[in-house]
């Protein structure tokens, strides 16, 4: 996505013509985030065909609310923000991060009580060898609860600034820390199980 | 001086830290080497998920092409309802 097309897109004059539903500018609309927006999908783990129907039911929503888009986020800001909604509502998923989540205890008993490692990582060499580690992450990733996965894609899709993310997942800025850091953490157990020798 | 768990809490979010306290981070990593290797998991978890990405989100123009005709579409029978 060019930094153009996003500037077209927030100027007045084109939320006008959204607000008005012009179908020139839809499609202007469409052809610029329906790309990125599917890429969005398939990083969650959504296989083609439900995707595909993300999508649509997230454009559907757009075009519901679109005469009402004051353009106070940016287009694109607003997009990922229905697609993240969608998406949870897809996967029915009930974790938030308000929730406790067990990677806080896991931490916690890494450490003694002055904060040293009782459990030191393994070597990095064990970790991951190039070779397999697409698959470990393709297997652990799938444990991430969506918040935490769709923080991590955002983060990949045209490197959105962490202001957008907040935006988009509904977080403050610090809940965002919170959540990277649990996420890191609970993918990182996850690859370090898989790797020991002996699994 | 940095306890272990201290950096790891505070790696997290090493790009809002101040220079000093990088400094610090770097430091400690210098000298431990259980957290030079959890520094080194995460660097390998980061480079090997961009390549995930990637790999699971190679898509084909004319599927795109598709959706895109079949939004279009629908957002125009839409309109001609109302």
């Amino acid at each position: 996505m060019s930094a153009k097309t996003d500037l077209h897109f927030s100027s007045e004059e084109f939320i006008t013509q959204l607000q008005q539903r012009q179908s020139d500018a839809i499609s202007r609309l469409v052809q610029s985030y329906t790309e990125p927006l599917f890429k969005a999908c398939l990083g969650l783990g959504f296989d083609g065909h439900s995707s595909e129907e993300l999508v649509q039911r997230v454009w559907s929503t757009f075009f519901d609310v679109a005469p009402n888009f004051e353009g106070r986020s940016h287009i694109r800001t607003f997009l990922f923000g229905i697609l993240y909604n969608k998406a949870s509502e897809m996967r029915r998923e009930e974790i938030k991060l308000a929730k406790s989540d067990p990677i806080a205890e896991t931490m916690e008993s890494r450490f003694s009580e002055v904060g040293h490692w009782t459990q030191p990582p393994i070597d990095p060499e064990q970790f991951l060898h190039q070779s397999q580690m697409n698959e470990i992450i393709k297997k652990c990733i799938d444990f991430l609860p969506l918040t935490q996965r769709m923080a991590f894609c955002l983060k990949e899709i045209d490197d959105k600034g962490s202001s957008d993310i907040c935006k988009i997942l509904e977080v403050s800025n610090t809940n965002l820390g919170v959540l990277l850091f649990r996420a890191r953490n609970k993918l990182r157990e996850c690859i370090e199980k898989k790797a020991k020798p002996g699994n | 001086m940095l306890s272990c768990k201290q950096l790891v809490n505070e790696i997290n979010d090493i790009d809002n830290l101040s220079f000093f306290k990088r400094a610090e981070l770097r430091a400690h990593l210098l000298m431990c080497k259980h957290c030079s290797a959890y520094v080194k998991h995460l660097q390998y978890m980061r480079d090997g998920f961009k390549q995930l990405f990637s790999s699971i989100t190679q898509t084909d123009p004319e599927q795109i092409k598709k959706i895109e005709e079949q939004v279009l579409k629908k957002f125009q029978d839409n309109g001609d309802k109302s």
